[in-house]
């Protein structure tokens, strides 16, 4: 009798675990949520989402091409090429760790690393260059992780994001628990990233146009001139967080990393635009 | 629990613990000081007494949980200090406020993580 009890329990630890798996669908998500957005902006091609409330407010957007005549974010760029043509002590250099694409290589991250059976950034794969080739790390949020990134985002503009979740249990985790994340409310305003931009996207929050989820990641790094510099999208998110009262993680925390990659799996096929620039 | 909010928590909880002890335990001189003001004393010991470290010590570990489970508050740990500080400086009617109201945003936080971790799957489009 404690043996069938055992066997029916297990049994039905089973069929929970492949309900749960069978559930996870990214490429289903990612097509309802285009659909989503379709229907909510019948008049604006989904793949304009990449401009983010720029493509949702004509006279704000006005307001940013006139901005982007003289981008903010150019001498960060500038910034960037020098440190990324720099050699390191040993003779090579981040083209040496990036592939044959280097430096348009920004349409494949974050991905999915089978080794370490985590989710990996541009900002730990160039952390990790740097190691290998003994050379100091960056601190995420530094002025020179943010100009390398920018100099490959600006690169990559016009490629189109590429995201592989590999068939790997451990991959589809990363994109449940980012996915997770993005629709769960947290913080004393118990918001959830979804409550602004999908329930809310078009909306204004304030003086804020909501912007739309799709295309959010395309245009990282970016100059805000709240912040009045370059800065990161893992920064972006502590600033989301903190404004609805919720403890920020860490920039490269496992779960914004995670988020990272169910959002930009979610803008997959949409076209590279960074860095920008946002108020 | 971080060094300076264990400190703080600590020297909450030895500072009521020694007005605790003094009360209890106090000379002769200022006992014979309480008995000669009967009235007061007896009113005293009929009101319930609240133990403010507790409270704070309650709110600190409810925060933590909140923050383990990636659903703290911002605004919590700031309050949980503000409120041992005041009970460090004998603010006491200050502090017991300061400290339940931590003690309720803590344990709303856990309380919203609980129910996020099923209420979420309302939201994504289908």
């Amino acid at each position: 009798m404690k043996s069938l009890s055992l066997s029916f329990i297990l049994g039905a630890l089973l069929a929970s675990t492949l309900a749960h798996n069978a559930s996870a669908d990214p490429e289903a998500d990612r097509l309802a949520l285009r659909s989503l957005y379709e229907k909510r902006f019948p008049d604006i091609p989904v793949d304009a989402h990449i401009d983010g409330a720029y493509a949702l407010d004509e006279a704000k957007r006005e307001q940013w091409l006139e901005m982007e005549d003289f981008p903010p974010y150019e001498f960060t760029v500038d910034d960037g090429e020098t440190l990324y043509d720099t050699a390191f002590a040993n003779g090579k250099t981040y083209a040496d760790c990036l592939g044959p694409d280097a430096p348009a290589v920004k349409q494949h991250f974050p991905r999915f690393d089978t080794v370490s059976g985590q989710v990996v950034t541009l900002e730990q794969t160039v952390n990790q260059c740097r190691r290998d080739n003994g050379e100091a790390e960056y601190e995420y949020m530094s002025a020179e992780m943010n100009a390398i990134t920018a100099y490959i985002a600006y690169q990559s503009r016009g490629e189109k994001i590429d995201i592989v979740i590999p068939d790997d249990p451990r991959a589809l985790a990363a994109y449940e628990s980012g996915k997770e994340f993005f629709y769960e409310r947290r913080g004393q305003l118990n918001f959830a990233c979804s409550s602004c931009h999908i329930q809310m996207s078009g909306n204004m929050l304030r003086a804020e146009r909501l912007s739309a989820a799709l295309g959010q990641v395309t245009h990282w790094p970016a100059y805000r001139f709240r912040w009045e510099e370059v800065g990161s999208l893992h920064r972006r998110y502590m600033q989301c967080n903190t404004q609805v009262r919720a403890e920020p993680l860490r920039a490269q925390s496992e779960m914004y990393r995670n988020l990272e990659y169910f959002m930009t799996y979610m803008s997959n096929t949409m076209e590279l635009n960074g860095p920008s620039s946002r108020k | 629990m971080n060094h300076s909010s264990f400190k703080r928590v600590l020297l909450a909880s030895t500072a009521f613990a020694f007005a605790a002890a003094l009360t209890a335990c106090g000379e002769p001189v200022e006992k014979s000081l309480v008995k000669q003001e009967a009235a007061p004393v007896a009113a005293a010991d009929s009101a319930p007494v609240v133990d403010v470290a507790d409270i704070i010590s309650r709110a600190q570990a409810s925060h933590e949980k909140s923050v383990a489970m990636s659903h703290g508050w911002t605004r919590t740990q700031p309050l949980i200090n503000k409120a041992s500080d005041a009970l460090t400086s004998g603010e006491t009617d200050a502090a017991q406020e300061m400290a339940e109201r931590a003690l309720g945003m803590a344990d709303a936080a856990v309380a919203q993580a609980e129910i996020e971790k099923t209420a979420w799957q309302a939201r994504v489009p289908k």
